[in-house]
């Protein structure tokens, strides 16, 4: 009897519609909710993992993802660099949606609303003509404004939001018009060319949130809650990245423009110059988080810059997961406790963690960062030592700011101890994630999905 | 339905000039007035002459279902806002009715006539550069309304912070889109998938005005800035 082949390609797309779906039954229960939204996520990761080399035989049916699905005239379809890249997009995703299983819920829809965005990005991963990923993109703007509000209100809470809705509508009309020129001019040549790139670029900055005035990044970073700042971290710029990464890869007059290869890499070192200067003067958690972004987002441009669009990418992306996961999950239990001899204090626990966090982030030794850092500073050496050292002074003056924050923190006393439950819980969090952090940057190999480069 | 398509094809057989007008005064309001009563049903006038616009050159059918999920936005826009009102007339900010009913004499003229200068500046702009830099293969019509429904959609997020009129400058930048991309493939899926979009977005922009609207409570800032402030 012969096996009946499917693409894959509506199986990832469908299993967080439907896993968001259920969650919604669940909503009595915040940790089978959580559970079931990392769970969803870690298969659609596992899926696209096992299936990489060869497709995926279940007897009766065979999962291929290369294997094309039209539907409405449009094309789906799996390239291998793109899936290993949404193959680490679900898999960072899966930490984040763990750890906010741990803490108070995140607005009234966040597991749907996380799903619904990941299954939108996956479908923007997939789909030609490549104009239906932007359009793709829109769709998940939509349900990305509503989970970077969560449940605040008031006045101005709506501004990271709306900018980011704003940006990402802004984009579409920029990769529409450089799409339809490239394919009006079949062999794009001297003024098309630079105009394509040049709105490509523009498109992509938006999405990123690299572009100077109207950046979304520090206001989410600024309004929305921590767990929250970390899942955009990992699933709006992971798939910004991505979807760079893939127009990158599958536009060849893009990757031959030498404009392109230069901006991107200007971009990122301008970038990286503002995160030194101006990192080390914030004494504000949630400004380092946006200052923590702004790193992401040059190491996002620097990896499209240089051309690592496979392994390396996708390994940073899952790195990126694991990291913000605890990043968030350090700032959300980092809570002023009454003090027996007045005032505030902290507890130590989580300061710990946030202070790992960044220092992940800056790529200290020993932790997962350190390897996402070394393959960037690596890739970076063809082009000089001045790089590599602009990417550690970022960290360097990310870490210096965390410290200057946590100092007056750690100079009131410890707090008495907190209700037995929350302590345990905080416990269990810090020390998984001390572990993973630590773990993964000692054996960092798991993490590159079997394809690690040389 | 077929009454509703038969109209449509009736607006689609006036005269261009008028239609062009008629979605000029509909975006010209959306930009100088900045109250709900006056943007939102000059956002329906807006939708209606756009899918006047796109009947020429697409199925009757796939452009009802853009205008509905146009209308559909703007009802639910509507209703968010009927509801932020009610919100803030709770701690004492007038709605927008009251608004209308007793403008505020010393700021309203110089913004609105700041908004119409401007809205007519990036209208004449907007018009300039549909000559100049027209997109082959689309008729002079379609390319006008999408630069024009563009320029004044950005004019709109540029000069206002609220959600409601950011939301509005988002939903008049994807109509810009729908005209200028539909006459080049006009099929059924990008009619049917850009209705969604719109809905998608309509839906989040009415989420926002209703949280602009609720009170800042401490309950809900998050936590790490909670604590930063108390340090």
């Amino acid at each position: 009897m012969t096996s009946l082949v499917i693409s894959a390609a509506p199986i990832v797309i469908a299993l967080p519609l439907v896993a968001g779906a259920l969650t919604l039954f669940l909503r009595r229960w915040p940790w089978a909710e959580g559970g079931l939204a990392a769970l969803a996520s870690a298969l659609a990761a596992a899926l696209l993992v096992v299936a990489r080399d060869a497709p995926l035989n279940l007897g009766l049916v065979v999962i291929d993802p290369s294997a094309p699905l039209f539907v409405l005239g449009r094309t789906l379809q799996l390239e291998a660099n793109t899936q290993l890249i949404l193959a680490a997009l679900f898999a960072g995703t899966a930490p984040v949606l763990a750890v906010a299983a741990a803490l108070p819920r995140q607005g009234v829809f966040f597991y749907p609303l996380v799903l619904g965005v990941l299954s939108a990005f996956a479908a923007s991963l997939m789909v030609r003509p490549l104009l239906f990923g932007a359009l793709a993109i829109e769709a998940a703007a939509a349900f990305t404004a509503v989970l970077i509000q969560a449940d605040r209100q008031g006045a101005r809470s709506t501004q990271g939001a709306v900018r980011y809705l704003v940006s990402a509508t802004l984009a579409l009309p920029m990769f529409f018009l450089a799409f339809w020129l490239a394919e009006r001019t079949p062999a794009l040549e001297g003024d098309a060319t630079s105009l394509s790139v040049a709105l490509l670029l523009l498109g992509n900055g938006l999405l990123l949130g690299a572009i100077p005035l109207y950046s979304w990044l520090h206001a989410v970073a600024k309004d929305a809650p921590p767990i929250v700042v970390s899942t955009v971290a990992v699933v709006v710029l992971g798939a910004a990245q991505a979807w760079l990464l893939r127009l990158w890869d599958v536009l060849a007059w893009f990757q031959s423009a030498a404009g392109a290869r230069f901006a991107l890499l200007l971009s990122a070192q301008v970038i990286w110059a503002g995160v030194v200067l101006i990192a080390w003067a914030q004494r504000s958690w949630a400004r380092l988080m946006a200052c923590a972004l702004f790193l992401e987002v040059g190491a996002a441009l620097w990896s499209a810059g240089v051309g690592r669009v496979g392994a390396e990418a996708a390994f940073s992306i899952a790195a990126r997961g694991l990291v913000f996961a605890a990043l968030g999950a350090g700032l959300h239990l980092l809570r002023p406790q009454p003090c027996a001899e007045g005032g505030v204090c902290y507890a130590r626990e989580p300061l710990l963690l946030a202070l790992i966090g960044f220092m992940a982030l800056a790529g200290a030794p020993g932790t997962i960062g350190f390897a996402v850092r070394w393959l960037l500073v690596r890739a970076s050496m063809e082009s000089g030592v001045e790089t590599a050292g602009l990417v550690a002074l970022a960290g360097a003056s990310l870490v210096l700011g965390a410290l200057r924050t946590a100092l007056p923190m750690l100079r009131c006393p410890a707090p008495s101890a907190p209700p037995a439950k929350e302590a345990r819980l905080t416990r269990l969090l810090v020390g998984v994630a001390i572990v993973l952090l630590v773990g993964f940057g000692l054996l960092p190999s798991p993490l590159f999905f079997g394809s690690i480069p040389r | 339905m077929s009454e509703l398509i038969r109209l449509l094809e009736r607006l689609s057989q006036l005269a261009v000039v008028p239609l062009l007008a008629v979605l000029a005064l509909a975006v010209l309001a959306v930009a100088v007035v900045h109250n709900w009563r006056i943007a939102l049903p000059a956002m329906v006038v807006h939708y209606v002459a756009v899918a006047a616009l796109l009947v020429r050159v697409i199925d009757p059918a796939v452009v009802l279902i853009e205008l509905v999920a146009g209308i559909v936005t703007c009802i639910a826009l509507i209703v968010a806002s009927v509801g932020a009102d009610n919100l803030q007339r709770a701690v004492g900010v007038p709605s927008a009715a009251e608004r209308l009913q007793q403008p505020n004499w010393v700021q309203v003229p110089a913004q609105l006539t700041l908004r119409a200068t401007a809205a007519v500046i990036v209208g004449a702009a907007m018009t300039g550069m549909a000559g100049r830099f027209p997109l082959p293969g689309v008729p002079l019509v379609f390319v006008l309304s999408a630069y024009l429904l563009f320029g004044v959609g950005l004019l709109v997020i540029v000069t206002s912070f609220e959600a409601l009129n950011g939301g509005l400058g988002v939903l008049l930048m994807l109509s810009a889109f729908a005209v200028a991309y539909i006459p080049l493939e006009p099929s059924v899926s990008v009619g049917v998938l850009l209705g969604a979009i719109t809905l998608l977005v309509g839906i989040a922009v009415a989420f926002l005005v209703l949280a602009e609207g609720g009170r800042e409570e401490a309950a809900h800032a998050p936590l790490a800035e909670r604590s930063e402030s108390r340090a």
